[in-house]
């Protein structure tokens, strides 16, 4: 469904993304993980066309998207939302969702008829009233996710939708992004809480400085050296053998 | 809700018939003038959040484009008006294209400038524009030169205007441009990531400010029977748009209209009173409005009125 090939992105001489590569199948719930800086969120301003890939290229359902703009690519069924929520602030809660439903219902009426049924999934609902700019962050993460799920993705990329939530937030997030899952949308998920990554990942993908280190099932990343070298450094490898 | 603005709409036709003085009915077309044109600059600054300094220069084109086919090939200033207007969208699109890129305050600079070489080539441009002489109309009162000898027709024509311009206004509010055009105001890349095509609906509104700039230049150069740099394309016609619009209240349907509605009347009252004796006394009133409201009612004074007034929230 998804298939990046090669994709690599300097900033100067920096390289944040060295030749990376990945595929996602329909129906799959991938987790990226990597430590602060390794090019998690680079990959996905890359795939989603905010920034451009300088080698390689990007195939979305076979059709090539490497050049594409960003609210092409949304057309396409490809939806993100960003690490740090970006509500539309001085519009109501409704509105801010109605604008992402626009994307496929042509008329207002519809794109509203929509925008609440995505409101009452997240559980904003009793919220759609209040500016964006006025939500704590937990529901500003909500309005993210409804957001982009307004605009009938098939696929979705959520870059960190669970940090700074409390515990019973976190475990009400886990539950809709299950249910998301559930409604065949394939998902692609940046996220530091490896607990919850491990429940809901079906595969994980590693990064680090901008490569590539591993990817597999939940469990074999768990035990994998390169990733604990990563995360712990290489003293933890030496000092546990 | 119709009903009421049926009644507005109505009173707003009788009142120029009870109106027998000709100097409140030149303060009732100075109010539909400028209660039109802040309407359409509204539709890109307000909306869009892109606000133009260049206005002046859309205004001109109108005012100019039909005076010169008048003058020059006798054509009719209605046909004039829409051929100024689509010269001005042609304008603004290729202003739109180059300057787009820019954001906010760097936006504001690049149009400025623009509408200030506009300016200065009105004055320059002697074998066309007539320099800073200007060019006079015809006065002969017909139909179809655009000219009448009573203040009422122009009253009329200028209230469609305003109307128009609301109607605008409103239509842009209830439509996907609306939500689209707030939308790239308040996240560019949220817009983007939501599908939203934040150059093309941009352009759309670049296009319909323009035009109707230009129409309403057209207009107004009808109205005075004169087009000069100072009256028509000067820089001081965009700043004082941008005035009514924020103290009335941006981004929104009514209030570049009630903008016009308070400032025209201290305008036109103060020159009338104090012209001899403290001429640009308006000025400091402006200055002092200005403050006052971005001080204690930010969004503007229709924000305020929308909060009282039952009636006005579902506009």
């Amino acid at each position: 469904m998804l298939e990046v090939h090669d994709v690599s992105k300097w900033f100067g001489g920096n390289a944040v993304l060295n030749h990376v590569g990945l595929a996602i199948e329909p129906g799959d719930v991938v987790g990226l993980i990597g430590p602060n800086g390794a090019g998690k969120t680079t990959l996905f301003n890359v795939i989603t066309g905010f920034y451009r890939t300088q080698t390689g290229y990007i195939k979305f359902n076979q059709r090539e998207i490497t050049r594409l703009k960003p609210e092409e690519i949304c057309s396409l069924g490809l939806c993100r939302t960003f690490q740090i929520a970006k509500p539309f602030g001085n519009i109501p809660v409704l509105k801010n969702v109605m604008i992402g439903a626009l994307n496929r219902e042509k008329s207002l009426k519809k794109a509203g008829k929509k925008a609440e049924e995505v409101l009452e999934w997240v559980g904003l609902l009793d919220k759609k009233d209040l500016l964006g700019k006025n939500l704590t962050i937990a529901d500003r993460k909500r309005l993210e996710i409804a957001r982009g799920l307004a605009t009938s993705p098939s696929f979705f990329l959520l870059d960190e939708v669970m940090s700074g939530l409390n515990p019973i937030e976190l475990q009400e997030m886990t539950g809709l992004i299950k249910d998301i899952s559930n409604s065949r949308i394939t998902l692609f998920i940046i996220e530091h809480i490896m607990a919850v990554m491990m429940r809901l990942s079906h595969r994980i993908i590693v990064l680090n400085y901008g490569e590539k280190i591993a990817e597999g099932e939940p469990s074999q990343i768990a035990s994998d050296e390169n990733v604990i070298k990563a995360y712990l450094g290489e003293e933890y490898l030496i000092a546990k053998n | 809700m119709i009903f009421t603005g049926m009644a507005v709409v109505l009173c707003l036709a009788i009142l120029p018939l009870l109106i027998k003085n000709d100097f409140y009915l030149d303060g009732l077309i100075l109010i539909f003038i400028w209660g039109a044109f802040a309407g359409s600059w509204n539709i890109l600054a307000g909306y869009a959040g892109m606000v133009s300094l260049g206005h002046n220069a859309f205004f001109g084109i109108g005012a100019y484009t039909s005076t010169l086919l008048l003058l020059h090939f006798g054509l009719s200033p209605w046909i004039g008006m829409f051929v100024g207007g689509l010269l001005a969208t042609c304008v603004g699109l290729i202003l739109g294209l180059v300057c787009f890129r820019l954001r906010s305050h760097y936006f504001a600079l690049a149009t400025l400038a623009f509408g200030e070489v506009s300016y200065i080539l009105a004055v320059s441009w002697r074998s066309l524009t007539g320099g800073s002489e200007g060019l006079a109309l015809p006065i002969q009162p017909s139909l179809y030169l655009f000219s009448f000898s009573s203040k009422l027709p122009y009253v009329y024509i200028g209230l469609a205007l305003f109307l128009i311009g609301i109607g605008i206004s409103y239509a842009i509010e209830n439509s996907r441009l609306g939500y689209y055009l707030k939308a790239f105001r308040e996240n560019e890349d949220a817009a983007r990531a939501l599908g939203v095509r934040t150059g093309r609906v941009r352009l759309i509104a670049m296009a319909l400010s323009s035009f109707l700039s230009a129409v309403i230049g057209t207009f107004y150069a009808q109205y005075i029977v004169f087009v000069d740099p100072t009256s028509v394309i000067r820089i001081q016609i965009s700043v004082q748009v941008a005035l009514f619009v924020i103290v009335g209240g941006i981004g929104t349907t009514l209030g570049p209209a009630i903008g016009a509605m308070i400032f025209i009347p201290i305008t036109i009252l103060l020159r009338a009173q104090m012209g001899t004796s403290l001429p640009g006394l308006h000025m400091i009133i402006y200055g002092i409005i200005l403050v006052v409201v971005l001080l204690y009612i930010p969004q503007g004074i229709f924000v305020k009125l929308r909060e009282r007034v039952p009636i006005l929230k579902r506009i």
